[in-house]
């Protein structure tokens, strides 16, 4: 009758969801709206765990009062919405073969009449508890005065107390005391039949320990006719704290990878802007004690002036021959190439203000928000940003058309064209490298492609590319995330990333992205609900 | 002078290497390369004085540059001059380089003539020297397996287990003293025949790095060897500009690393033994009249040199 497998298959697949949270996608959304998510995903874990709850009340057949639960709001990540309560029970009951039956009738009614059905009733109580005492899942029943009217066994055990201690007694023992209006509130809603519970909560142990549960529950009609609340309760303290840790792992990974790029892109900057400050200054000092030798001849030249009018043929001669010398100082090679000199100075400042005026646009510091984009102009200073990385023979070739603006963030598609660029970089040959962006617009989608004619990627490591912390490179030389991240920002916003490569020849990474932007993105703000993990509901 | 010193400046920038050679074109002859195959060439066809290279360019990087530059001319002075080296740059420009000096870009032009005017001096008499003695470079044997090297090794680390695991090492080849101390370091040196310190950066009170300043200071002629676990670009810099170090390594290193770098650091000592103008430190003290040093402790001496660096006239 109950299908123990099928229960634990469920349970397993609510861990296992846990487990496949996409840690590095939440991480995206905080470095976005610089806010930490509470927890990852709740409503995800919840639907999972929502389907085992109701299997199992099913397979219980509680009564069940007919009233469905509203489907938790559809995940963000595209997945389908869990079933409704309702639909998911024909749908279990089509496949077992049987008619779709109506939610029972309510229990007074239907359980007033005959010795038989008294005897019916008894051996079905005898073996829903013998059922509920065994299973692995927290339940318990709660009236509408709070007070727990059953707790099986595992429900005591999570909480560590003992069946006993527990029933007769309020809910509010297991809540945080300063929160016992806000359950109680929570509690009169559900029955009222306009709260959900799905989720997770934090709630006490006997010990004080805060415990972090997965729940659902149910609502049914007691012996008495009574509104009852039926809670199904898994402790995911441990899974929480696992998922946390993680996280922080993660969050210190992605900082290692952005001070290494950040470290790579400065020191290329350093060398590109010392260089020129290097000959300017030096320039200037030569140019400098240049002037200083021709106002030498000037003065001299105006005392001549005067000597020619009144002094003596000495004097003048005297004066000559020191201007002469003075003369000969001057016109050294320095004042003979002073005309070159003047012009590199300028050339090496305007290649000064160029660089920074690109950091600027690279940053885009002071543009951080979601805005119509012009993908060919962030592709340009981005490459004037990876400059210094180009400086062998390696040929770059823009093959730019003309594109619609497109919905981003500009600051996160230069970091992934400059992880892009910069991995060909890394691929080709310093002599014969040739590294060719193409960008296309077709349809409603703009096409970005960074090919190169590099070594390629062997097929085995094709398929690991995107994954976190894969990497080719040796230990210290990259963190593996570089193309994980450049992943991520791209499905932000709404886009894929390819890559197609052949050893020897070389590979393309194809990138594509809606002109019109994704709903994702525009959501993103309100994407983090609510930073209490007590309320998941909450938009 | 009857022939005037050639320098050879090495820069992947156009524009660096004609504002340079118009700044010492007066009094030097200048050779300019855009790479370091161009800089090779030229020293194999040419007697340069003083190498000057920049460390980031495509194809060859400077340390490479300098590294096969020293093995075609190996009594040129070589300068590292870059706008932003990395760590393992600067590092590999000690070890592998052996570079005199590391100039930042954009350089001090009075520091910077005053280096290499002082870098010529030393090279005349390096040539000085090398028609004197037919042989410059001492032949290179290691003392016979049995016996016992006439040099000294001194180790400075605040890790006690570490100096333990050194004396272990070296004896009974070399005698090893050991100290976690700087100051007891500096007492134990003029008791002994001392070819080598070497010391951790982090000696407690004491920056590593300015004791091995300190000590080359007031003895030029002893090798110093800096070992580090931090990561410092900078004091990798002043290691090599103010405390002509040797060797930097990097903790933790392999122990034959060590073992080789003792064996060479003593090859060196006899050779600034027997060549004062292999003594870079020596010639510059000589050569700046810098005043003997009357200090006693190392606290006073530390304030010596810390005066003494802000009125240095030379990189």
């Amino acid at each position: 009758m109950i299908d123990y497998k099928k229960i634990k298959k469920s349970l397993k697949r609510a861990l296992k969801s846990i487990e496949q949270m996409e840690l590095l996608e939440e991480l995206m959304k905080a470095q976005q709206t610089g806010q930490l998510p509470p927890h990852l995903s709740p409503r995800m874990l919840a639907s999972e765990f929502s389907i085992a709850t109701q299997q199992f009340i099913q397979q219980l057949q509680l009564p069940v009062s007919s009233e469905p639960s509203p489907p938790a709001s559809a995940p963000s990540n595209g997945e389908p919405p869990p079933m409704g309560y309702e639909e998911w029970l024909k749908k279990l009951q089509m496949r077992q073969g049987g008619q779709p039956i109506a939610p029972a009738p309510s229990a007074p009614s239907a359980l007033s009449s005959g010795a038989g059905v008294d005897e019916a009733i008894r051996q079905s109580e005898a073996r829903l508890r013998t059922i509920i005492d065994a299973t692995p899942l927290g339940i318990c029943i709660t009236n509408a005065d709070y007070i727990f009217e059953y707790v099986n066994k595992a429900y005591a055990d999570i909480y560590g107390y003992h069946p006993s201690e527990m029933l007769g007694k309020p809910f509010t023992m297991i809540v945080e005391q300063d929160k016992v209006d806000f359950w109680r509130d929570l509690h009169d809603k559900y029955l009222a039949g306009y709260k959900e519970i799905r989720g997770e909560w934090n709630t006490v142990h006997k010990s004080g320990k805060k415990l972090t549960i997965l729940a659902d529950a149910a609502r049914i009609v007691g012996a008495d006719g009574k509104p009852k609340k039926v809670t199904f309760v898994m402790d995911v303290t441990e899974l929480s704290k696992l998922r946390e840790e993680s996280r922080l792992n993660e969050m210190q990974m992605m900082q290692t990878e952005k001070m290494s790029s950040l470290g790579q892109m400065v020191a290329g900057l350093a060398h590109e802007m010392n260089t020129p400050l290097g000959f300017v200054k030096n320039n200037i000092e030569m140019l400098e004690a240049k002037n200083k030798e021709t106002k030498e001849l000037i003065a001299l030249y105006e005392k001549l002036r005067s000597q020619i009018m009144y002094g003596s043929p000495n004097d003048v001669a005297l004066l000559l021959s020191q201007i002469d010398t003075v003369s000969q100082k001057v016109k050294n090679r320095v004042w003979q190439e002073s005309d070159s000199l003047f012009r590199s100075s300028v050339e090496g400042i305007n290649r000064i203000q160029d660089l920074i005026l690109n950091l600027k646009n690279f940053s885009r510091l002071d543009e951080a928000d979601f805005k119509p984009t012009d993908i060919n102009e962030n592709i340009e200073s981005t490459l004037k940003i990876a400059g210094h990385l180009f400086k062998g023979g390696i040929q770059v070739i823009k093959e730019f058309s003309p594109l619609p603006p497109v919905q981003a963030f500009p600051a996160q598609m230069n970091q992934v064209f400059l992880n892009l660029i910069t991995n060909a970089v890394h691929a080709v040959d310093e002599r014969t490298g040739r590294i060719t962006i193409k960008t296309m617009h077709q349809g409603n989608s703009v096409v970005i492609k960074v090919i190169d004619n590099g070594k390629g990627i062997p097929p085995e490591n094709l398929k690991k590319i995107f994954d976190p912390f894969f990497t080719t490179k040796p230990v210290g030389q990259g963190t593996g995330l570089g193309l994980s991240i450049a992943y991520k920002i791209i499905e932000k916003h709404g886009g894929k990333i390819e890559v197609q490569s052949q050893v020897g020849r070389g590979t393309e990474f194809t990138i594509t992205l809606p002109v019109s932007g994704s709903a994702q993105l525009s959501t993103t703000k309100q994407g983090v609900s609510s930073p209490f993990a007590d309320s998941p509901f909450a938009e | 002078m009857s022939s005037q010193a050639q320098l050879l400046f090495v820069d992947d920038e156009p524009l660096i290497l004609k504002s340079l050679s118009l700044l010492f074109s007066e009094s030097y002859t200048v050779f300019t390369a855009g790479s370091g195959t161009e800089g090779l060439d030229i020293l194999k066809r040419h007697t340069i004085d003083v190498i000057i290279s920049d460390q980031r360019m495509p194809h060859m990087s400077g340390v490479d540059f300098l590294r096969l530059a020293k093995e075609i001319s190996p009594n040129s002075i070589r300068i590292l001059m870059t706008g932003y080296a990395d760590l393992q740059a600067v590092v590999d420009s000690v070890n592998v380089g052996e570079i005199f000096r590391y100039v930042n870009k954009p350089w001090n032009t009075e520091k910077l003539k005053e280096t290499i005017r002082f870098a010529c001096t030393v090279v005349e008499q390096r040539r000085a020297m090398a028609k004197l003695h037919t042989t410059a470079i001492p032949a290179l044997k290691t003392p016979s397996a049995e016996g016992v090297s006439e040099f000294e090794l001194l180790f400075v680390d605040s890790n006690p287990r570490h100096l333990e695991q050194f004396k272990d090492f070296f004896e009974p080849k070399y005698r090893t003293h050991i100290s976690t101390h700087a100051s007891e370091a500096l007492s134990i040196i003029p008791k002994h025949n001392i070819a080598v310190v070497v010391a951790d950066s982090a000696l407690g009170e004491i920056d590593g790095a300015d004791f091995l300043i300190a000590i080359k200071e007031k003895y030029p002629n002893i090798v110093t060897v800096l070992m580090t676990s931090s990561q410092d670009a900078k004091q990798a810099i002043r290691m090599i500009n103010e405390g002509q170090v040797y060797r930097y390594l990097v903790k933790p290193f392999p122990r034959e690393s060590l073992r080789l770098t003792i064996e060479s650091a003593i090859i060196h000592f006899k050779l600034l033994r027997q060549n004062p103008s292999a003594n870079l430190k020596a010639m510059e003290k000589s050569f700046f009249r810098n005043p003997e040093s009357s200090a006693r402790s190392i606290e006073e001496l530390l304030i010596q040199l810390r005066n003494n660096i802000s009125i240095k006239s030379i990189y």
